[in-house]
């Protein structure tokens, strides 16, 4: 069920949506309750608690981080090479004097 | 229950400062082995080898796989696998543990142990400001 309710904006939200919604072809109310529906289906967010100046993590929640640029397809190759490895690990292992 | 192992930051006397997270492994390959300083660097993907190291260890460069080139100070060195196996008896007293590394083509690197596969096979915590870190076998 849609229900209609009224928004108070800044200005500088409302220039904001009125372009995205220009660019995609959409009205604005169309746009601002895209943007409201995919925060609140986001599952990280009923897990902070939005402080008056900036969000605070929560414990025993799994955030997502950004892993460092380069080198994923490197790690990948030597991943695989790993699994199809020989990984004894018995010790010691034979070594000459 | 595994035990957590504490370690200091290697002390820089160049700088007077507490610098870098360093962990002493040794690494065997067949018949050989070495003792190493390494870097334990959770912003590296893969454990990287110096060339040297890898050829002190008998392992030739010629026969391992290529691998993709990695990026920084890296970026222009060719690197391949090589997997070797680390003993450090504080870590794990009775056994080695399997290390793959990209194998640089140079030595213009620090030997370190990142994501792959050390991060994999151990939980680290850095306690940064009090100049130790803490590792757990899994």
């Amino acid at each position: 069920m849609l229900r209609s309710i009224t928004l108070q904006l800044t200005d500088e939200t409302l220039n904001r949506a009125q372009e995205i919604a220009n660019q995609s072809g959409k009205t604005l109310e169309e746009t601002l309750a895209g943007w409201i529906d995919r925060t609140a289906a986001s599952p990280v967010l009923e897990h902070i608690m939005l402080s008056d100046e900036e969000p605070v993590l929560s414990p025993n929640i799994e955030y997502a981080l950004h892993s460092p640029v380069g080198g994923e397809k490197t790690a990948q190759q030597l991943w695989e090479y790993l699994q199809q490895s020989d990984l004894t690990d018995d010790y010691p292992p034979k070594v000459s004097s | 229950m595994p035990q957590s192992v504490r370690f200091s930051y290697e002390f820089d006397t160049d700088i007077g400062l507490y610098g870098f997270p360093i962990l002493p492994v040794t690494l065997f390959y067949k018949d050989r082995h070495i003792i190493v300083n390494g870097l334990v660097d959770s912003g590296a993907m893969v454990n990287v080898l110096p060339y040297s190291i890898g050829v002190a260890l008998g392992a030739k460069w010629e026969d391992q796989p290529v691998l993709d080139r990695l990026g920084g100070n890296l970026s222009s060195a060719e690197v391949r696998a090589l997997t070797l196996q680390g003993y450090n008896a504080q870590l794990v007293a009775d056994k080695t543990f399997p290390l793959g590394f990209a194998w640089a083509d140079t030595d213009n690197t620090r030997l370190i142990f990142g994501q792959i596969n050390f991060f994999h096979q151990f939980t680290i915590c850095f306690f940064r400001a009090d100049n130790y870190f803490e590792i757990t076998s899994r």
